[in-house]
């Protein structure tokens, strides 16, 4: 198969990838505490889930919308940009036990973090991190975010559901 | 014709996931499919795309039979051996749980090569055998390390 290349260094691709790794990890040790361990690595674990899962199937051929960072091939860095994932998740679900937001006000706050997502992959698309291909466009990920969020809050009930009985 | 098989045996090991009694909680099996999604995935990719030992046909069938066996039917077959080990503390009952679990993946990964959905280059059952067995490994040693912590309250954590 074919590799393509987009460039053979260390630079704004791999940094925005490891200071958001960072970032984000330090805030979800430093926020207090508001789920078990367990729960806590669920949620982590769904970022990084969802992350590998569309880069795995939209991002291959057949489909082969995106490569993401300096090859099409699957490098390491790759790897540890499913991991920069795993905070936004962990994030998400956090402000929303926090807020106790529940029911319509659920729409608004979905819709918000998609926005987020998408001015966050686009930040990522201009240094490098993604790359896109045969007519893929930004925005095209915007429903895949509301969906996976969606599903992430599905999660969420059924496990505080299951506490409750 | 072929994804048509394979997705009709997807919704049947679904169906038998479902109907099974699971001893492992939601939040467990779900950290168990992700573990498991996540590093079946990447063998396999690499494989595939870096090291290119599996070949991958392109035709739009045969490239979704794929995502269907690598993305959901081979986790959901660890995650089925997961609950049935920690079922019953038999080592038979075990024994036997693990072998039909590593029979069938055997038998669906066999189905794939014969039917042409992926093509080994410099690669054979061997290493299949022992790739599924460092996946089953992997499997249990993540359940034995979910069900060995216990159940932990939401309650202790709450602010």
């Amino acid at each position: 198969m074919k590799i393509t290349e987009y460039d053979h260094h260390f630079n704004a691709n791999e940094w925005f990838v490891l200071i958001t790794l960072i970032l984000g990890f330090s805030l979800v040790f430093l926020l207090p505490r508001r789920f078990s361990p367990r729960e806590s690595i669920l949620y982590l674990l769904y970022g990084m889930f969802s992350g590998k899962f569309f880069d795995h199937t939209i991002s291959l051929k057949p489909f082969d919308f995106y490569d993401v960072n300096d090859a099409s091939s699957f490098q390491f860095m790759d790897f540890i940009s499913y991991a920069m994932y795993a905070p936004f998740g962990y994030i998400f679900i956090y402000l929303f036990d926090k807020f106790h937001i529940k029911r319509w006000v659920t729409i608004p706050y979905i819709l918000f973090w998609s926005v987020i997502a998408i001015v966050v992959e686009y930040f990522a698309t201009k240094l490098g991190v993604y790359h896109y291909k045969n007519g893929y466009r930004l925005l095209f990920g915007f429903p895949i975010y509301l969906v996976n969020q969606s599903i992430l809050i599905w999660i969420y009930n059924k496990i505080k559901r299951g506490k409750v009985h | 014709m072929i994804l048509t098989f394979f997705i009709s045996i997807a919704w049947l090991i679904a169906a038998f996931f479902w109907a099974l009694s699971k001893p492992l909680t939601f939040a467990d099996n779900l950290i168990l499919w992700f573990v498991n999604s996540i590093f079946i995935v990447c063998t396999k990719t690499i494989l595939t795309l870096n090291v290119g030992l599996i070949k991958v046909s392109e035709g739009y069938e045969y490239a979704l039979t794929y995502l269907v066996w690598r993305s959901f039917l081979d986790p959901m077959l660890l995650l089925i051996a997961a609950n049935l080990v920690t079922k019953n503390r038999k080592m038979s009952w075990k024994v036997t749980t693990i072998s039909l679990t590593f029979f069938t993946m055997l038998l669906l990964k066999y189905i794939i090569v014969r039917v042409k959905v992926v093509t080994f280059i410099n690669f054979n059952f061997l290493y299949v055998l022992i790739m599924y067995g460092c996946f089953l490994l992997f499997n249990l040693l993540v359940t034995h390390f979910l069900t060995r912590g216990g159940s932990d309250t939401y309650e202790d954590y709450r602010i």
